[in-house]
């Protein structure tokens, strides 16, 4: 949608025009004014970081996309942060990590996820069962109902979606 | 140097790099592998810089031990990034709402995959061939992916006859209190007190509140449980489930409850006053018409039907 680099004069236009606007959009969806104002100071930020500039006449659409993902990274967020809390809740106390390793462990999981998703179905498995489970590849064959071949190529295509995640723009 | 290494790196390269990460996590490479792996990395500094991220996504990967990974991430339904964003354009494009005020989330009202407004009872087949029915003002996601099958019940009650996937997925209810795994039933769940009652009235099912020990339930019985809390087993209620035919059934219930009931399947307000709460009343009550059972109520109770208006009405003693 664009590719153009984002200046201070074009955000400040940006935020004028368009500030009040998904303000409003944002409370008519979340039913909630606290909430949609510190989404819509978010979507801003994120544009700022980004630096990505909508295209002319698209600002509105754009914006709105932006905060869209923000709606959905927060939910995923809290459903990660209450499965795993979950999780914890079912160890025997002394295991209970610091406060500060939950919060990395609950930011690993997010990226976990999110390679997850950016996997195709089989590919997902034949991961799954390799990380989670600890089978090895010929296991995994067995499981899933495949050749080894297959299962080192799903893997191989496992591990290019991983890096995507982590390295991709 | 430092601008360099944040440089992205040729896909080409990329998949090479996979390809000897795959082989090393099936095990130790052997003489030749050996060797020609060693060779890829001395080829070109590229291949250095690639195989370090390399080293570094598997430190991620490892830095959360598997089970925590697996107990976490197993039950995220996939393609729901993809799923909720269909749903957010559709509600762009539906524009503002009524009902949005009500809940605490009430987005995720919003955009539930099938939702039935007050008065309405919907029923559907489910891509498994489960018959999943809706009561009154009740919302359901329906999240189906290749590891479960799930419906989130946001509010309301739901009733499932579940059928048997052919891929053998699990069946789970989850609700705000925790998540009811089926196995092979036919169960109704509705939110009430803060918490969810599920009325199992064939086969087997698990309970799992979000923060309890989990409890099975076998055909006939009833249990109430909020995120932390399991109540007393009670006996299901059989009638309870009339709705699904559009029929409300009383066995001696006091007109409260009876009213309260009646009430989810008609908009605006029906009080009962507290003089003639506990009146008992037997019969099988159509839901289409709660108009006709107020009125049919008056003649064989002794209460009186004071309607303001058809959206403010108030039973009284006569």
């Amino acid at each position: 949608m664009s590719s153009e680099a984002l200046d201070g004069v074009q955000l400040d236009a940006l935020y004028r025009n368009h500030h009040g606007w998904l303000q409003g959009w944002l409370r008519k969806r979340l039913g909630d004014r606290e909430r949609a104002a510190d989404l819509a100071q978010d979507t801003f930020l994120r544009l700022l970081v980004t630096r990505r500039m909508p295209e002319l006449g698209e600002g509105r659409r754009y914006l709105a996309q932006i905060a869209r993902n923000l709606i959905i990274d927060q939910w995923r967020r809290q459903r990660i942060e209450q499965a795993y809390l979950d999780t914890l809740a079912a160890l025997p106390e002394p295991e209970t990590p610091s406060l500060e390793t939950r919060a990395m462990i609950i930011e690993t999981l997010l990226q976990i996820d999110a390679m997850l998703d950016a996997m195709p179905s089989k590919v997902r498995q034949a991961f799954m069962l390799a990380q989670f489970e600890g089978l090895g590849y010929a296991e995994i064959a067995e499981r899933l109902q495949v050749s080894i071949s297959s299962v080192q190529k799903y893997m191989t295509r496992a591990i290019a979606a991983c890096y995507q995640v982590l390295y991709a723009e | 140097m430092k601008a360099d290494s944040h440089a992205p790196i040729a896909p080409a390269i990329v998949e090479q790099a996979s390809h000897w990460l795959m082989l090393q996590w099936d095990g130790q490479l052997l003489g030749e592998q050996q060797r020609s792996f060693a060779a890829w990395q001395a080829a070109n500094p590229e291949h250095q810089r690639a195989w370090q991220r390399m080293q570094q996504l598997q430190q991620t990967l490892a830095s959360v031990p598997g089970d925590t990974s697996r107990a976490v991430l197993r039950d995220m339904p996939d393609q729901r990034r993809r799923h909720t964003l269909k749903l957010l354009g559709l509600l762009l494009m539906a524009g503002g709402s009524g009902y949005v005020a009500q809940s605490q989330l009430p987005w995720r009202e919003a955009m539930a995959d099938l939702r039935s407004g007050t008065g309405e009872r919907l029923q559907r087949t489910l891509a498994d061939g489960s018959q999943l029915s809706l009561n009154s003002a009740s919302a359901v996601n329906i999240l189906f992916g290749p590891r479960e099958r799930r419906l989130r019940l946001l509010t309301g009650e739901l009733l499932l006859d579940s059928g048997k996937d052919p891929a053998g997925r699990p069946l789970i209810v989850e609700t705000g209190a925790g998540e009811i795994q089926a196995l092979g039933t036919r169960f109704s769940v509705y939110e009430i007190d803060d918490g969810s009652r599920v009325e199992l009235y064939d086969g087997e099912l698990e309970l799992r509140p979000r923060s309890a020990q989990p409890t099975r339930l076998q055909a006939g019985q009833s249990r109430w449980f909020s995120a932390t809390r399991l109540g007393p087993l009670m006996a299901a209620d059989a009638n309870r489930s009339a709705w699904q035919q559009g029929r409300l059934i009383a066995e001696r219930m006091p007109l409260g409850q009876f009213l309260s009931e009646l009430s989810r399947h008609r908009p605006g307000v029906l009080r009962c006053d507290p003089a003639v709460a506990g009146l008992q009343l037997t019969g099988v009550f159509p839901l289409a018409d709660t108009d006709r059972v107020l009125t049919a109520l008056q003649q064989s109770l002794p209460i009186r039907v004071n309607s303001l208006t058809r959206y403010w009405i108030t039973v009284v003693p006569a």
